[in-house]
């Protein structure tokens, strides 16, 4: 199960996105998220491809992870090219297959729509392969920190981002252990009419749950001895840092979008 | 307004991850390409048993966490803020029924906590998928067949999705709940609260 998950592929090296600031890296991928939009002809998407070529080379991330992580998602871009392709009904026909007929507006925004699937899928998966999941829920509560004032929670919520990430491989395994313990019991999980499966829910759900409860409880008990008392006055160990080096590549996004401004159709 | 305690924000934590990890079990398959799934089982727990603001959180969550395992769908900022944040968070209604259906527990009527679990299952579901409903207007409605418009095409397909999963959770729910009723039953634990 763990390999569909992007979480586990954190990638340690010593490269300049790997030391950038949580936060930083936030703002960056949101950013891009924005901009991306402001693409509309050959130009300004040619600026983003290398863009983002630029920031994987800075990552120092073996392509082979990069590509791997795309793989899941690979089909819905080539799904989404096919979509604008045979849908699309504007410009010049280019080919005539009978049934279809593809036209030039068609091709050009299948291409350019998956581009930007592909763009920030790839961006998004720069952010977690550089940066590890704790990193990224730091930087989230010190970003939404001001969302305090109207009261929304943000401690708890950082608090149980951290929670939920430590545990998903525990109860993953945890999950795991039971459906194998209940199939050396002769419960088919995979397989067998819809009414079978369903029985097949209960004597997983239960034992996951009960015991989800206990460690809950547990976990509450461990952070209350230990003097636990929700987001008040409490000190971190690993402190963030903001760099020349961050501000650098606000700077470069800017100079990017600036680019793209300039030479959008 | 009541802080809510240390146990029930690590529970919710943990029942979102459980529903991130049911989401990748094999799904039930009715049709070809209808598919099913009981993910949502564990925000409803959390509904029952600790009602309203947990189950909003832990639907929160779960949303953040798809992204997390990189199980999303991204067409513009708006649908994914709709379909990743609110809609998720939107399951937590269910959990507006936590005090009758608690009182019907206590009071050992079976049969009413049957009916109440199910109903706060279609709020919750329908509160949900609402959502789901609208972005497909708004922005899957591209995908939709020719002559079919996005309205009919995006109700359509969410709403035979919710039912599917309403049902599903239904039926799941009651006999989880008449099998083991500790799992929404809470015990005196007032001495683990934070203040």
């Amino acid at each position: 199960m763990m390999e569909k998950m992007i979480i586990g592929r954190y990638v340690p090296a010593d490269s300049m996105l790997h030391r950038m600031d949580p936060r930083s890296k936030l703002i960056l991928v949101f950013l891009f998220v924005c901009v991306i939009f402001l693409a509309n002809n050959s130009w300004t998407y040619a600026i983003l491809v290398i863009y983002t070529l630029v920031m994987a080379g800075f990552s120092k991330i073996p392509a082979r992870f990069l590509i791997g992580g795309l793989k899941p998602v690979l089909w819905l871009v080539i799904f989404t090219f096919f979509l604008h392709l045979f849908l699309t009904k504007e410009g010049e026909v280019i080919l005539d297959l009978g049934l279809f007929k593809i036209y030039e507006e068609g091709l050009r925004q299948g291409i350019f729509i998956s581009l930007r699937f592909f763009l920030l899928i790839l961006i998004t998966s720069l952010l977690t392969l550089t940066t590890t999941p704790i990193e990224i829920t730091d930087g989230l509560e010190r970003l939404l920190g001001p969302l305090k004032k109207v009261k929304f929670p943000v401690h708890e919520l950082a608090l149980m981002m951290s929670i939920a990430l430590r545990f998903i491989p525990t109860l993953m395994q945890e999950t795991d252990k039971i459906m194998k313990a209940q199939t050396a019991r002769g419960v088919e999980y995979s397989s067998g009419p819809i009414k079978e499966r369903l029985k097949a829910i209960v004597p997983l759900l239960i034992p996951l749950f009960i015991s989800s409860f206990k460690r809950a409880e547990e976990l509450a008990v461990a952070m209350e001895a230990r003097g636990y008392r929700g987001g008040e006055g409490r000190t971190k160990y690993r402190q963030l840092s903001w760099s020349k080096v961050d501000t650098g590549m606000l700077l470069f996004l800017m100079a990017v979008t600036a680019l793209l401004v300039v030479f959008r159709g | 307004m009541k802080k809510i305690s240390l146990v029930a924000l690590i529970e919710a934590a943990f029942f979102a991850v459980i529903a991130v990890v049911l989401d990748l079990l094999p799904a039930i398959t009715i049709a070809p390409a209808v598919t099913i799934s009981f993910s949502m089982v564990p925000i409803f727990i959390l509904a029952f048993r600790w009602g309203f603001r947990v189950s909003l959180i832990s639907g929160f969550l779960w949303g953040i966490l798809q992204l997390v395992t990189g199980d999303f769908y991204f067409l513009s900022v708006l649908q994914f803020l709709i379909e990743y944040f609110i809609a998720f968070a939107f399951i937590g209604f269910a959990g507006l029924f936590h005090p009758i259906i608690q009182k019907s527990l206590q009071k050992g009527k079976k049969l009413s906590v049957s009916v109440w679990v199910v109903v706060a299952i279609f709020v919750g579901s329908l509160a949900r998928y609402f959502w789901h409903f609208v972005a497909g207007v708004i922005f899957w409605g591209d995908y939709a067949p020719e002559g079919t418009s996005p309205v009919m095409y995006s109700l359509i397909v969410n709403g035979l999705a919710m039912l599917g999963a309403a049902v599903l959770c239904s039926i799941v729910l009651v006999i989880l709940i008449s099998a083991s009723n500790r799992l929404i039953m809470k015990k005196g634990n007032s001495s683990l609260t934070t203040q």
